[in-house]
């Protein structure tokens, strides 16, 4: 009995160390997508994010003009931009397929192919000279559970599809963990004094996909014919 | 003796590069100018119309955030910024993996090593906005020609190669049959198996137009191949015994075309996996329409 159950045991063991890289705490690779569709962002209480003042004067003008039919005057994503952290990851429901090295961790989004690159450090680098549209991650495992720090994260986008804005005062501190197999979880903890009264956090769920779903590619310029951007002046052309 | 590691380029190079390739002129300076004046920003109109939180950018203000602020509020770790892996008292690089079949890791290309062997197939007059700016940004970086190299993940399904230069990946999968009817993507159908330790990949339903840059940067574009739908691409990817480069031999094959096969080759370095970042690509696109970010500065 003992020796029957020290070999489950065992068997157990090496099931679960070849399940995922022993430099890894939890193997979240996978294709995944959002359990709930999610085109405004909700704090975990399910309310709208505490706003300032100044940041409900500038939700207000966006919903006003989602009202009217109008994201290109002020929706940086009906240009074809990327969506930013977290809208990414909610944006028109797609999966994203998520890997994980040693040394880094990639979401690649079916969204016009993007991809979140998040480097696996103990503190930022002291590089960039701009904001970016993810803004700028670092990574560690915490037990199970990958932490991870962003800032610099550029002002013109926006937290969700309803027009949550923010400023570049914005932090985000995120966790991802597996609940279950097919369960991945995300928290957001956001703070942004400029924009809201107060720290606030919001969870995503997402489903893993069946095995051999591909994610596919998605060119936003040719989907949305935003040929504007193609516009050459062929006099210069040679 | 172990090879230096290499740092991976930024792309501000390669977007400027983009840019002489675009217009097809010769000489980045003089491209870069004529570029810049047919950027149309927007219009104080439009700013004024904006919301406050991007009127700066509208107005082609580059936006430097002071991190330390946010570094501070958070609590976090103090003292000196993190330094780059492999760099002046950065974290050691790892060595390449020895497995012949095994090309995860940090890849990058060019430079001395970029596409050399690459022949003129079709030499064309001019270069007309035909197609999308996908279209255009396609040509110099789909299909794994780019000699500017990326990031390799790679699992029993797939291998997926993202690019360091606008952090895009290309797919390739583990599968003895293409996608029955495959619609026509900037990356193609790609497929692969092994073929001893040569990884066979093979790409048909490849769309838009695609490029081979050489290093012959003073004359600009050269190598330039419009996909048909009977464009085929086979490469023949084989890994060092050292396991620090990938020789990837591409066989360009378009029979509408009249012309023998291309083949060209690129060599992979292996390198430090340097934090790569999203937006200087993102906001190349205003360089071909109204001007949104920070654009060309």
């Amino acid at each position: 009995m003992m020796r029957s159950m020290i070999k489950t045991t065992v068997a157990c063991a090496a099931l679960l160390a070849a399940a995922h890289p022993a430099w890894a705490e939890a193997d979240l690779e996978g294709v995944w997508k959002i359990a709930t569709p999610t085109p405004a962002l909700l704090t975990d209480q399910g309310t709208l994010p505490p706003l300032t003042k100044a940041g409900l004067e500038i939700y207000n003008q966006n919903q006003a003009a989602i009202a009217k039919g109008d994201r290109r005057s002020w929706d940086p994503v009906a240009k074809c931009k990327p969506p930013g952290e977290p809208r990414t990851y909610t944006e028109m429901n797609w999966p994203f397929e998520l890997f994980q090295s040693k040394d880094r961790i990639d979401f690649l989004f079916q969204w016009n192919r993007l991809d979140r690159a998040i480097p696996i450090m103990d503190k930022q680098i002291d590089d960039p000279d701009e904001p970016f549209y993810f803004g700028q991650s670092v990574a560690q495992w915490d037990g199970n559970v990958l932490k991870v720090e962003v800032e610099n994260i550029k002002p013109n986008t926006f937290l969700d599809d309803a027009g949550l804005p923010h400023s570049d005062d914005l932090t985000i501190d995120e966790t991802w963990r597996l609940r279950d197999p097919d369960t991945l979880v995300g928290t957001f903890h956001f703070v942004d004094p400029t924009i809201y009264s107060s720290p606030w956090d919001a969870t995503l769920v997402f489903k893993r996909q069946p095995a051999g779903t591909r994610v596919l590619e998605d060119s936003c310029t040719d989907r949305t014919n935003s040929n504007d951007y193609a516009t050459i002046d062929n006099s210069l052309v040679k | 003796m172990k090879s230096e590691r290499r740092r991976p380029v930024r792309s501000g190079l390669w977007l400027a590069l983009a840019a002489s390739v675009a217009i097809g002129t010769a000489g980045l300076d003089a491209v870069t100018e004529a570029a810049k004046a047919q950027v149309s920003r927007a219009t104080e109109q439009d700013i004024e119309a904006a919301n406050p939180a991007f009127q700066g950018l509208l107005r082609g203000q580059r936006t430097t955030i002071d991190t330390s602020k946010n570094r501070e509020a958070r609590g976090g770790p103090g003292g000196p910024p993190a330094a780059f892996p492999g760099g002046p008292g950065g974290p050691a690089v790892p060595n390449p993996s020895r497995d012949p079949r095994d090309f995860s890791g940090n890849w990058t290309g060019g430079g001395e090593n970029g596409a050399p062997g690459a022949k003129i197939v079709e030499k064309r007059p001019g270069w007309v906005a035909t197609t999308t700016l996908d279209g255009q940004r396609m040509l110099f970086v789909d299909l794994g020609v780019t000699p500017t190299g990326g990031h390799i993940y790679q699992n029993k399904n797939e291998l997926v190669f993202v690019r360091s230069t606008e952090l895009r990946a290309r797919r390739i999968y583990f599968t003895d049959h293409h996608t029955p009817g495959a619609v026509p993507t900037y990356n193609g159908d790609s497929i692969a198996h092994w073929e001893g330790n040569t990884l066979v990949v093979d790409t048909i339903a490849i769309k838009g137009m695609i490029a081979k840059l050489d290093n012959d940067l003073e004359h600009g574009l050269h190598h330039l191949l419009m996909a048909r739908p009977t464009l085929h691409v086979v490469e023949r990817i084989t890994k060092s015994a050292d396991g620090e480069t990938l020789t990837d031999v591409e066989t360009w094959d378009d029979p509408a075309s009249g012309k023998p096969p291309v083949v060209t080759t690129t060599v992979f370095h292996y390198a430090a996996d340097a934090p790569a970042y999203d937006s200087e690509y993102e906001d190349g696109g205003d360089l071909f329409g109204p001007g949104y970010g920070t654009g060309f500065k």
